[in-house]
């Protein structure tokens, strides 16, 4: 059971490492880190789009359709807050990487039905939260020199902690 | 004075005599007490105020996010509460007092439910 939490944690490590040597996370900007949160969004809004097509499981759905609205929240967010702050985010090495990790999990999680399907997307969205979840406080906040940006950052790491928990428990209710 | 006029003045008195000894509604509904409870950074934001039958609870979602206000029983149920919006729900006698949001599972609290003056003591 926890090697098959630890598998998307260290996917998105070995993202941030292979990439280490020309860039790390620490490095990126603000605009950047936006771009990157954004990015991480839209994935999880993509999975939870596939849950609801695949799977039967009214606590899968209800997690989805949570998804689904928060994240889509937390981006209007911040596309609100760069329009007042007249910028654009910023495409970078670990949005890249991101979406071409992503692209390799719709695909696998498309061949899956039934309780297998529930199963891995239960357990990568424990996995999924906790890896980025991490990523923005130890890296991100810290690194944020707008305190607009910084405050959003803040809030929507409060929201992805709750997600976090709901995601460990489903994972555990669907015998991950 | 016509007959008309006298008819006129004697129905204005009678309907502020009814009014006078019947409040309009608002004063009926001021009975309870109205306590708010904040919805902020995924808490509810309970006041130390005791509740108790016939108050009535305001929650208000101060996040970006909708939450609700449900309770564990089911008995109670808010719905989607929207962001800068807010729901409100007189006491009643018995409800659970336990409750979560329906959306984000580990947010939970409770109500401090106390007796009313006219009822015994609600279940915990």
């Amino acid at each position: 059971m926890l090697k098959k939490f630890l598998v998307a944690p260290l996917a998105l490590l070995a993202i941030m490492t292979v990439t280490a040597d020309a860039k790390s996370p620490a490095e990126l900007n603000d605009l950047e880190i936006a771009h990157v949160a954004y990015t991480a969004d839209l994935i999880d809004i993509r999975y939870a789009y596939l849950a609801l097509a695949k799977s039967k499981n009214p606590a899968i759905h209800k997690f989805a359709r949570t998804m689904i609205r928060d994240h889509s929240a937390v981006n209007d967010q911040a596309l609100a807050l760069l329009k007042k702050l007249k910028a654009t985010a910023q495409d970078n090495f670990l949005s890249q990487s991101l979406n071409a990790g992503s692209d390799k999990l719709v695909e696998e999680m498309s061949q899956l039905s039934g309780a297998a399907f529930d199963r891995r997307y239960a357990e990568n969205e424990f996995a999924y939260h906790k890896s980025v979840n991490g990523l923005v406080e130890g890296t991100f906040i810290p690194n944020i020199e707008h305190p607009e940006v910084k405050a959003l950052f803040e809030e929507a790491l409060i929201i992805f902690r709750a997600h976090e928990k709901h995601a460990e428990k489903m994972a555990a209710a669907v015998g991950s | 004075m016509s007959r008309r006029i006298l008819a006129l003045k004697l129905i204005v008195a009678a309907l502020a005599a009814t009014i006078a000894f019947h409040p309009a509604s608002p004063s009926i509904a001021a009975e309870g007490n109205r306590v708010v409870i904040a919805i902020q950074k995924f808490k509810f934001v309970t006041s130390d105020r005791q509740i108790k039958p016939g108050d009535t609870i305001i929650w208000v979602n101060k996040d970006f996010v909708p939450h609700t206000a449900t309770a564990k029983d089911g008995g109670w149920d808010s719905g989607s509460i929207a962001p800068n919006a807010k729901w409100e729900m007189i006491v009643k006698e018995g409800i659970s007092p336990a409750y979560f949001c329906a959306f984000h599972p580990s947010m939970t609290a409770r109500i401090d439910l106390r007796p009313g003056k006219t009822t015994r003591s609600a279940p915990k």
